[in-house]
């Protein structure tokens, strides 16, 4: 068995995930964001898929539409613990890469975004906190 | 040039006018936990005008180094401390107990990097957050061997000098 940290080399092997922790509608708790308002984690088949919405003060809400998790990660590599999920969205105009993980009942979204357009602005980093309990008027 | 398209509101913010500056993560960074037996150290430099980020882990028989790899540097919206790790004391006729609330931060920008060892992929987000570079690593196992892709988090601290 290959490894790359001190952590890796143990030979118990886990259960399989349970995904119930990361699924459901996550809102944002800063209600004035300029960002990511939203999000619905939802499983079809044996995928889970993310519905994004987002705010915006000069155009009115976005909805990003679904995307495919493309990974779920466990606390440890012989937990079965879920704490993250990574997905992408492509916007046209950007490409929006989400890195999420779990703490203390909230789930905590890095959003990588790469603009494609050619408008010179900076990529850039948001990482805001989302609750399912605190939800927006 | 057509007129620029928005997702969300942060996608209007002037600060995206210019490029993110790398230099604030231009260091060797240190675990806080000298016993992790996860990552024990992350270096950031510029090569060819890019941040390449070297990360060398922990292993069970000594510092294992998974070379480096060239990462994407992104403006970090989302920056906090108010330059407490960085700024003096504001100082008038009386040295004062607190501290300005100065805009600048003892932050930088964000980056996001990929590391292929074959067997596995690890996506590693980091971002200054009070002088400490704070990495997220996502591991992803691509040989079967039963293991659970896993998230974990790690704090490093500066070394004293840039690389």
């Amino acid at each position: 068995m290959d490894y790359r940290a001190g952590s890796e080399p143990d030979p118990h092997p886990p259960a399989p995930l349970d995904l119930v922790p990361i699924l459901g509608t996550w809102w944002n708790t800063n209600h004035r964001t300029m960002g990511i308002t939203k999000v619905e984690l939802v499983v079809r088949g044996r995928t889970p898929w993310m519905r994004v919405w987002a705010a915006d003060p000069l155009d009115g809400p976005h909805e990003w539409g679904e995307a495919p998790v493309t990974a779920v990660y466990a606390d440890g590599p012989f937990s079965s613990v879920v704490a993250g999920y990574t997905a992408t969205f492509e916007l046209g105009h950007a490409r929006t890469a989400i890195q999420a993980n779990l703490n203390l009942g909230l789930t905590i979204l890095a959003a990588f975004t790469t603009f494609l357009d050619g408008s010179g602005r900076a990529n850039y980093l948001s990482r805001e906190f989302y609750s399912q309990v605190g939800e927006w008027p | 040039m057509t007129s620029p398209a928005y997702a969300r509101g942060d996608d209007r913010l002037p600060m995206l006018a210019a490029p993110a500056d790398p230099e604030p993560l231009l260091h060797r960074w240190r675990n806080a936990d000298r016993d992790t037996r996860g990552i024990a150290e992350v270096s950031c430099t510029v090569h060819d005008g890019g941040l390449w980020v070297r990360v060398v882990a922990a292993g069970p028989d000594g510092p294992i180094d998974w070379g480096a790899v060239p990462a994407a540097v992104h403006a970090d919206l989302t920056v906090t401390g108010g330059g407490r790790a960085l700024a003096e004391p504001v100082m008038d006729e009386l040295r004062t107990r607190h501290y300005a609330d100065v805009s600048a931060t003892d932050s930088g920008p964000a980056f996001a990097a990929s590391f292929d060892h074959g067997f596995q992929r690890v996506l590693v987000q980091a971002r200054i957050n009070l002088g400490l570079l704070v990495v997220a690593f996502f591991t992803e196992f691509l040989d079967g061997s039963g293991r659970a892709n896993y998230y974990h988090r790690e704090v490093f601290v500066r070394d004293g000098v840039a690389v």
